[in-house]
């Protein structure tokens, strides 16, 4: 329970995903001009693929241990996640697109953006490059969605502030949200350091 | 059709030694072709909707590893946006989006290959972010907003998009270099004066800022652009 | 009707002999005790450190306004202040170069776009402080002794490490109580004399030009912190106050946590927003990447400071609400 805690709390913090590692960013531009329900959902289908993604991911991983070359960690084993998110996603959309078929096709597009993301796909991807346990592991895969919760309060409250103010012309948009993020990111990384995340 | 409204009265009959190409359709494939060539800096990917961001402000920090991440989205998102639209005329969204994932997936191995005689440690620069761009959201800002869908300019669209995005990649992966560590392509430049949180995500977000805020602001600014605008409406 | 009594007049209609301006000089003259203070100890380097930020803020600030299509106004002085306050944080052997770069991203990264001076989200100089210490990590953090005077040109070789620093591998400094409050020891330029701080302090209180409440719940939160967790184990009184002294904690406390267009405007926010300044702060001092945290608390608590205001606002709209149903209705 403790190495889950402090996992999640380093994923949230130290090692948030959007703040310090900059993935994300466009999830959070789109669903951060959209309606609450939207956004919801969203988060709650991000959860839910970065966590079934993470817990299966584990129990295959193993299998790929004995490939330590460059080729196998940056092609392989993404490839063979990809595979199983393919799966995942699959499944999920075909069982929701026969049983919930209104509000599957209402919400389609929602969902393929919450599973086809750099967010899931880097935190499956930044957790099964240490070696963590299990617990580790979804604690570290809850934490980065908690962090993109977090984020993604925080940014539409910065574009709420930033519509207000008298912003220039040319900063319109997203030039002036990716300034507001940098500095953010510039805070958070007080706690991290002068290193390079790794 | 929208894109007849503007074209001269005897475009139409005009033809080119009685064949069937006639002044209109040359017309309207210039001012198409502007459109797409325009794409190359107002629908760029990282400049409009902020896709691909993650390698841009985290992975690209030399002039190496921005070659490296644009012959890798090259390879990777070109065939992979082109064949899910295409797929998407015939099966449901997320078939398309599984099928897109699939073949950028396989067009990882190619882009492997290319990218690894760049140096011997470009994979440990780019890390994580090089598997990332299999995943990034491009097929969502192509097949949302399409009206027409002939498919010629659905190509051209994206191979000016990418390569638009490759020469920003490339652009900021040289700034950052040479205000990081006073180098080029690895030469020492003999700059002395070095600013090493350059290389970090926070100011990878404020460069991008800042570079498309000079972008909008020539694209406000000059007539030119302005006319192609224009011609974009037209078009869509 | 008799029209040749009404008067006709642009708005604001309610005006005061204090304007901007006369704000930002009495913050002004609180910041040159400091500088003199730096000036007995490392010399005219200092003036001359000041003078380029100050410069440097106000000729970019001015630059923005005019590639912004905004008003050029020269007698903004707020550019000044944040030119001022940046180079007393860094030490006095700090090259010109780091000083420029530092005051150009306060003004052009965290000004400039969202608006101009008055605007911003962040605090600018705490933003161009963090900004520096990422930079030039081994520059900003290496100090030289004090009472040595420093040539005004050339590279200086500075190899002392602050209190701060010490404090953070666990060592225990040994310093002495006079020499803490006046300052004679390793350390940011002008955030060490105790004296200055609380002298440019009071004349800041008795203009009301800062607000008590925001920099009394940060000291609360601060020394509450430093006593219930020290990280050396000597007398209380004596580790609380070497924490304190050894780094911008004070500094900080009143000129960074109290800027208005940063800070709460509502009274019961201002409190809790010093509160958590005072939290983060001793936090990123304990296990931050840097031995100094002011800068990087104030900028994340800059984000959530509105959001404090509209809550505020929400509970003291119910709470007004509830107060008027339970009144007894007056009989008629």
């Amino acid at each position: 329970m403790k190495e889950f805690l402090i996992a999640l709390l380093s994923a949230v913090t130290l090692q948030n995903i959007l703040f310090t590692r900059g993935l994300g960013a466009n999830p959070i531009f789109s669903i951060s001009r959209r309606s609450y329900k939207t956004s919801a959902l969203f988060c709650g289908f991000m959860a839910y693929f970065m966590l079934s993604l993470t817990a299966l991911s584990f129990w295959v991983s193993p299998l790929l241990e004995n490939l330590h070359t460059a080729f196998s960690s940056y092609v392989l084993r993404p490839i063979v996640y990809l595979l199983i998110l393919t799966i995942i996603f699959a499944v999920t959309c075909f069982v929701l697109s026969k049983l919930f078929s209104d509000f599957f096709s209402e919400n389609e597009k929602t969902i393929t953006s919450a599973c086809f993301n750099c967010a899931v796909f880097g935190t499956v991807l930044l957790t099964l490059s240490k070696p963590y346990s299990f617990m580790q592991s979804l604690g570290y895969a809850s934490g980065a969605c908690i962090g993109f919760i977090l984020a993604l309060i925080i940014v539409s409250e910065g574009q709420r502030r930033i519509e207000l103010s008298p912003v220039p012309k040319s900063f319109k948009g997203l030039p002036v949200s990716l300034i507001y993020i940098g500095l953010i990111s510039l805070a958070v990384y007080g706690l991290v350091g002068h290193q390079l995340p790794a | 059709m929208q894109e007849n409204r503007n074209l001269p009265n005897d475009a139409k009959t005009d033809t080119f030694f009685g064949s069937r190409i006639n002044r209109a359709s040359v017309l309207r494939i210039s001012r198409r072709l502007t459109v797409s060539v325009g794409n190359l800096f107002f629908k760029n990917p990282i400049l409009v909707g902020g896709i691909i961001l993650s390698p841009v402000i985290s992975a690209v920090t030399t002039f190496r590893s921005g070659v490296a991440i644009s012959i890798a989205v090259i390879i990777i998102c070109i065939p992979s946006i082109i064949i899910s639209e295409l797929s998407s005329k015939y099966a449901p969204f997320w078939v398309s989006a599984i099928i897109g994932a699939l073949v950028s997936a396989l067009m990882s191995v190619p882009a492997y290959k290319m990218i690894s005689p760049l140096s011997p440690d470009i994979f440990d620069n780019i890390g994580i972010y090089f598997p990332i761009i299999m995943l990034s959201s491009f097929s969502s800002a192509f097949t949302h907003n399409r009206k027409r869908r002939i498919f010629i300019w659905s190509v051209t669209d994206v191979v000016c998009a990418v390569c638009g995005f490759a020469f920003f990649a490339i652009l900021i992966g040289s700034i950052r270099e040479i205000l990081a560590y006073g180098t080029f392509n690895g030469k020492l430049l003999g700059i002395e004066f070095k600013m090493s949180g350059v290389a970090m995500p926070f100011f990878g977000f404020i460069l991008v800022g800042f570079i498309l805020a000079i972008v909008q602001k020539i694209k406000n600014s000059t007539v030119f652009f302005k006319n192609l605008i224009k011609r974009r409406k037209e078009v869509q | 009707m008799n029209t040749s009594r009404i008067q006709k007049k642009a708005p604001p209609h309610i005006r005061t002999s204090r304007t901007a301006p006369i704000i930002l000089l009495d913050v002004i003259i609180s910041i040159l005790p400091l500088y003199f203070m730096a000036y007995i100890y490392y010399g005219l380097r200092v003036i001359v450190l000041g003078a380029i930020g100050a410069l440097t803020c106000f000729l970019l600030n001015l630059i923005a306004s005019a590639l912004s299509s905004q008003k050029v106004n020269i007698y903004n002085i707020a550019p000044i202040v944040t030119g001022l306050l940046i180079p007393l944080a860094l030490p006095a052997a700090i090259d010109y170069s780091i000083v420029i770069c530092a005051c150009a991203f306060s003004i052009l990264v965290v000004e400039m776009p969202f608006g101009g001076c008055g605007f911003n989200f962040f605090n600018p100089a705490a933003a161009g402080i963090a900004f520096a210490a990422f930079c030039w990590p081994t520059s900003v953090f290496t100090y030289t002794e004090p009472l040595v005077k420093l040539p005004v040109f050339g590279k200086i070789v500075a190899s002392s490490y602050s209190p701060a620093y010490y404090l953070k591998l666990g060592a225990v400094p040994k310093l002495d109580l006079v020499d803490l409050l006046t300052g004679e020891f390793v350390g940011p330029m002008g955030t060490s004399c105790v004296f200055a701080l609380i002298a440019g302090f009071i004349f800041l209180l008795v203009r009301k030009v800062i607000n008590w409440r925001t920099v009394l719940s940060y000291f609360v939160a601060v020394i509450a912190m430093f006593a219930l967790f020290p990280r050396i184990h000597s007398d209380s009184i004596s580790s609380v106050l070497l924490e304190l002294c050894s780094g911008s904690v004070i500094f900080g406390g009143i000129f960074m946590v109290s800027e208005p267009v940063t800070a709460p405007k509502r009274n019961i926010p201002k409190y809790i927003y010093g509160f958590l300044i005072g939290i983060f702060t001793v936090l990123f001092r304990y296990y931050g990447g840097f031995e100094q945290g002011v800068a990087f608390a104030v900028l994340i608590l800059n984000i959530f400071s509105p959001l404090l205001d509209l809550y505020s606002e929400k509970v003291i709209y119910y709470s007004r609400r509830v107060r008027i149903a339970r009144k007894p209705k007056s009989s008629e």
